[in-house]
């Protein structure tokens, strides 16, 4: 053989045993749907899971600041062939206080509900409840283990970075919150004022899947 | 009479040489396919499988030609040259492509 036939010879043996590994690791891999929904007419900025071993987000469509209830998800966004998170990032300004929150929330894989759910090879859905003072709760459901609480955390407010006030142009925080509000329905902005939404969510921890997701 | 026979076999183990390349390129094209396919599951990185293929592939054709210093009226460098045309039309179509989403994004 000679050194050019060796070469691709080596080049097989390579390919073939990352090939190899990538099929592996793929098969660690699982299929979540991820959603959420929010109490409270909020701006949501950035929702993702992220994990350590990838570079992969875990997205969720977010939620929309004039479509909002407590309980009622619109859609779940399919995360396929991604790891199991082991933390979500958020970051939102919520209408009701002129408040941001800024926080990534780890996922303890310790925990005993949630180590459950990371052991499942069955597809997960994630859901996230976001109320006001934020108060922010993740239930996780599959189909023999159903739906359980796994987070409950209540979000310290932040001082927005300038980086996060830019909305089309970079802005002070008085002109982001004012063009925040300018996308918000008259009716929200009335409940607003009359402090219709000042409702606590820190003790419900019941949520119910739709029937569609586990038919 | 030694010489030419010598001259003989050392053309047949050359011919025989190029035809184990030429099967090791053939299932080293069809790994790196399946390698690239692994590597970029998610739709919106496949359209770079085509691009990086044909990159590799090129590379590899042209390592080949030069190692058996093969003519230019030669099938090797038609395929090289083959591999050059679609490298380039499919860098270009995942410019304009990945420029058109960005315009639609803002």
């Amino acid at each position: 053989m000679n050194l050019l036939n060796k070469i691709y010879a080596i080049l097989i043996v390579i390919v073939l045993s990352c090939s190899i590994l990538l099929v592996h690791r793929s098969l660690q891999k699982i299929d979540y749907r991820a959603g959420c929904f929010s109490a409270v007419p909020i701006h949501v900025r950035q929702l993702y899971f992220t994990d350590t071993r990838s570079t992969d987000y875990g997205n969720f469509y977010e939620p929309e600041p004039n479509n909002f209830a407590w309980g009622e998800v619109s859609q779940y966004f399919r995360n396929s062939t991604i790891d199991v998170p082991d933390s979500v990032h958020i970051e939102y300004f919520s209408y009701t206080d002129s408040i941001f929150y800024n926080s990534t929330l780890p996922l303890d894989r310790t925990d005993s509900v949630w180590g459950k759910y990371i052991k499942t090879t069955e597809p997960l859905v994630f859901t996230m409840g976001i109320a006001d003072k934020g108060i922010i709760k993740l239930w996780c459901s599959s189909p023999s283990l159903g739906t359980q609480l796994i987070l409950a955390e209540q979000l310290p407010a932040v001082e927005p970075k300038p980086e996060d006030l830019y909305y089309k142009e970079p802005l002070s925080k008085a002109q982001y919150i004012a063009e925040m509000f300018t996308m918000l329905d008259d009716s929200i902005k009335n409940n607003i004022r009359q402090e219709l939404y000042i409702k606590s969510y820190k003790d419900s921890s019941n949520y119910q899947l739709p029937d569609y997701i586990f038919p | 009479m030694d010489n030419i026979s010598e001259g003989n076999s050392s053309k047949l183990d050359n011919a025989k040489e190029k035809q184990r390349s030429i099967f090791l390129l053939i299932g080293l094209y069809i790994c790196i396919f399946f390698m690239l396919a692994l590597l970029f599951p998610k739709e919106n990185d496949m359209l770079f499988i085509p691009a990086y293929y044909f990159a590799t592939v090129t590379i590899l054709q042209l390592s080949y030609v030069i190692y058996y210093k093969f003519p230019f009226k030669s099938w090797p460098v038609a395929v090289l040259i083959l591999f050059v045309i679609l490298l380039a039309l499919f860098v270009a179509f995942s410019i304009y492509i990945v420029g058109l989403a960005g315009a639609y994004q803002h």
